[in-house]
């Protein structure tokens, strides 16, 4: 939880520096800025993906929360930072829109007492799921990189627990290259048996992996 | 039908044909009469001729005789006899001398004159005087049957004497007697040569003297018949009436000019009062109706009859008592309320004036009254929306200030809430920890958020309550906002002048909060060309806008002096104002009324110099996509 900052943004001067000061005597690491852009040049300049979240409060200039939203969504960090929004006007259509974009929660300003760190608390566990699940996907990712064309499109008939002879008559290849090809899926993947490679496609898919699954491509 | 109606026009010309038909008449028969009457004329003239011959003739045979006789008593003439004392011894030839011969000689018949006689000779008779004219003889032969070829007796007398003579007096009255030789020429007259009988005339052989006529010409003219008594009488009474005819035509026509006059008039008069939107009464001083018009009849439903016979208490008793009998000349009016016959309240503006007669005495009342309740009713349904406009505008207002307060505590709120429960923490890590210090900090917090909640409540007090958001076109609500205003803004000299485009889709909006808007823009507008001494023009727009592309826009564009660098967001800072009393909020709300539809404003300087302010709406189909359900 160390490597966490929660990235803050707010053009009051006021609000900035207390919740600065309240997370801190919670033990966060807090990164202020005043603007959007100023944020969004924060987040680009690191060299590794950031971890943690944002509080972003809704109306600034020149960018408003929601706009900032927008462009850490196009930037990929939409389903890696949690996003949490502070606002003096409870605009109910605004928060259910940005609640719809995918943002964390609503908070409105001023909050009752110890609602803002709860809420920051479960968007920081929040985030360690994403992000333990975003670094397995990537794992994922790169064991799947590393198949050759003809693994991949071996896996989903040997997910779906075909037998070998099957498997070579329908991709008409023999018999010993197809063991050979389910041998180095499992190796290369870690695993022992169909059923672990189904649960693995499954997961792949969901987590929007390129895998071509198409048994009929060339 | 119309050949009679034609003819009736000239009616008035009917005894002026009958005169002349009459005259006619008369003078026919006057010329016929006159023709008759010449015929008689000419046969009297005729017969009297006759006559007048037959006795002339007779009277010379007579003559004749007796000197025949004479004649026959004369010896034979001889030496031995003295023709003149022969002569003068026969009493024949005295008497004849007395009558009229004048001389008588005895001729033998060797034609010798064997004696004389004169008549001047006879005692008695004076030398006659010359003879003037032609004078004739009487011969008779002296010979007999036993005396063959003696001799000749011949008288001569004249034979003036003869037409002249006292026998025939009653016919020289009547008549020139002449004696004409058969080439015309005038033997002798009655007459003066000089002067000239010019009747009727007639000529006959006079068979006593050869190659002689006797002529009688009637001394008194016979008048023409135009210049007879009846005619004359006719030809004066035609004149006359031809001249009555003339003076009776001129009076028909004064009177038919007269009365067409009057006919128009009453028509005028009539067509006045019906077709007046004016209801019109007339009532004597006591009260009783005596006439009313149609429209007043409409105005109150009933007939005049039933106004006549039964006069329905018109007035609401309980406002006007007493009002009916006793009218009062206002010229500003009086306004009072009606009952129409089936119930209805009317309210009615009556101007009652007295009723004059021709004398100039005061005989009643005239009463105009005018039937004001739909133009109440107008004045009131239009003050209720301008109520509702405005008490829409004030609790826009306040929601607007309670919203802008809201914003403004709730930040250091927000930081002192954080400070204090950052302290809390804080003091947790204490070692000597300070009760006293932890329950003041906690009690800073719990303050602040107290502080939080009133203004929470306060605002979701006063801000806008959900705007009622209906599917609506822009442009009536436009024309509506502009209608109320426009009162305002003419009399401040500003003329608006609209471009509504008819092919706009429909919004999604809450249509008073979009008016208010507009109200609002078009306010700004006339406020910012208040002081301007150039023609003050409002142009308002509405058209799709491209970006966004589809949203309906309406744009309002002002003469005034612009923006002056101020940009949208300066504008729409709550309590910003230009104005010495704008409470500026007035652009803080339309942007946050817009910004609850999803719509925008924008504000630019325009092309022409002034401010031009717009505003977008996404259209209908998008706004419904938009909203969250």
């Amino acid at each position: 939880m160390t490597d966490q900052t929660v990235f803050l943004c707010d053009d009051d001067e006021g609000v900035r520096s207390s919740i600065s000061f309240l997370l801190r005597q919670h033990g966060l690491r807090v990164a202020a800025c005043t603007s959007g852009p100023e944020l969004l040049a924060v987040l680009d300049a690191s060299s590794v993906a950031p971890r943690g979240i944002c509080i972003l409060d809704v109306r600034m200039e020149p960018m408003s929360g929601l706009q900032v939203h927008e462009a850490l969504i196009s930037r990929g960090l939409g389903a890696r930072m949690p996003v949490l929004f502070l606002s003096g006007h409870g605009d109910i259509p605004m928060a259910v829109g940005a609640m719809a974009r995918g943002a964390f929660s609503f908070v409105e300003k001023p909050y009752a007492n110890g609602d803002l760190v709860q809420l920051i608390q479960r968007a920081l566990e929040l985030e360690v799921q994403w992000h333990s699940r975003m670094a397995r996907h990537d794992a994922l990712r790169q064991l799947m990189a590393g198949l050759s064309r003809q693994q991949v499109r071996l896996m989903p008939l040997v997910a779906a627990g075909e037998l070998n002879k099957t498997i070579a008559w329908k991709m008409e290849l023999s018999v010993r290259t197809v063991e050979e090809h389910r041998r180095k899926i499992f190796d290369r993947l870690n695993l022992h048996s169909a059923a672990e490679l189904a649960t693995l496609l499954a997961e792949a898919r969901a987590a929007g992996i390129d895998i071509p699954i198409d048994a009929d491509a060339p | 039908m119309d050949w009679l109606a034609a003819w009736s026009r000239y009616l008035w010309a009917l005894p002026l044909f009958l005169s002349i038909a009459f005259t006619a008449l008369v003078v026919a028969w006057a010329q016929d009469n006159d023709r008759l009457e010449r015929d008689t004329l000419r046969q009297t003239v005729m017969a009297d001729t006759l006559s007048l011959e037959a006795q002339l003739t007779s009277r010379l045979e007579t003559e004749t005789a007796t000197l025949r006789a004479a004649a026959a008593r004369l010896p034979a003439p001889g030496p031995d006899i003295n023709g003149n004392r022969q002569l003068a011894a026969l009493p024949d030839i005295a008497a004849g001398m007395d009558r009229r011969w004048l001389s008588v000689i005895w001729l033998n018949a060797n034609g010798q004159i064997v004696g004389e006689a004169r008549r001047d000779q006879r005692p008695g008779v004076q030398r006659m005087a010359e003879i003037q004219g032609i004078t004739l003889h009487l011969v008779a032969p002296t010979s007999d049957e036993r005396r063959p070829q003696t001799g000749q007796l011949i008288a001569r007398y004249d034979p003036a004497d003869l037409i002249k003579s006292k026998d025939f007096w009653w016919l020289a009255a009547q008549y020139q007697v002449q004696l004409v030789t058969g080439l015309g020429e005038v033997i002798v007259s009655t007459e003066n040569p000089g002067r000239v009988a010019a009747g009727e005339t007639y000529d006959i052989p006079f068979r006593a003297i050869a190659d002689a006529q006797l002529r009688l010409t009637q001394r008194m003219r016979q008048p023409h018949w135009f210049s007879t008594l009846p005619v004359v009488l006719m030809v004066g009474f035609l004149f006359l009436i031809t001249a009555a005819t003339v003076l009776l035509r001129r009076q028909m026509n004064q009177v038919a000019r007269a009365e067409s006059a009057w006919r128009t008039e009453a028509a005028w008069r009539q067509s006045l009062e019906e077709s007046a939107l004016v209801g019109l009464r007339a009532r004597d001083l006591e009260g009783r109706l005596l006439f009313a018009n149609r429209t007043f009849c409409n105005m109150v439903g009933y007939t005049l009859a039933e106004l006549m016979e039964q006069p329905p208490n018109l007035e609401e008793r309980a406002l006007q008592k007493g009002h009916a009998s006793k009218p009062r000349s206002k010229p500003e009016g009086q306004e009072t309320r009606w009952r129409h016959r089936d119930g209805r309240v009317l309210d009615v503006m009556v101007f009652e004036s007295p009723l004059v007669d021709g004398r100039g005495q005061q005989v009643g009342w005239m009463g105009s009254i005018v039937d004001v309740t739909e133009r109440k009713r107008l004045e009131e349904l239009e003050r209720r929306q301008r109520e509702v406009l405005a008490n829409h505008a004030r609790l826009s207002t306040l929601g607007e200030v309670a919203s802008t307060l809201a914003h403004e505590l709730n930040q250091p709120l927000t930081s002192i809430v954080s400070y204090s429960e950052g302290i809390a923490k804080a003091l947790e890590r204490q070692t000597h920890l300070d009760p006293e210090l932890v329950a003041a900090a906690q009690a800073l917090s719990g303050h602040a958020a107290q502080a939080g909640d009133i203004v929470h409540r306060i605002r979701a007090r006063l801000a806008r309550q959900d705007p009622v958001l209906e599917s609506s076109a822009i442009n009536p609500l436009v024309a509506h906002a502009i209608g109320m205003l426009q009162r305002d803004l003419k009399r401040t000299g500003i003329d608006v002048s609209m471009e509504l485009d008819t092919n706009l889709p429909p919004v999604h909006i809450d249509r008073i909060g979009i008016e208010q808007v507009i109200s609002n823009l078009l306010r700004n507008a006339g406020d910012a060309m208040a002081l301007s001494t150039e023609a003050k023009h409002i142009h308002v727009r509405t058209y799709l806008s491209q970006q966004p592309p589809g949203w309906v826009t309406v744009e309002v564009t002002d003469g005034g002096t612009g923006l002056g660098g101020r940009d949208i967001e300066t504008l729409t800072e709550p309590f910003f104002s230009t104005k010495r009393e704008g409470t500026g909020l007035g652009l803080a709300i339309c942007r946050s009324i817009l910004e609850s539809h999803g719509g925008v404003l924008h504000a630019q300087d325009a092309p022409t110099g002034g401010a031009q302010f717009s505003f977008s709406l996404p259209p209908e189909t998008l706004a419904l996509e938009a909203t969250p359900t």
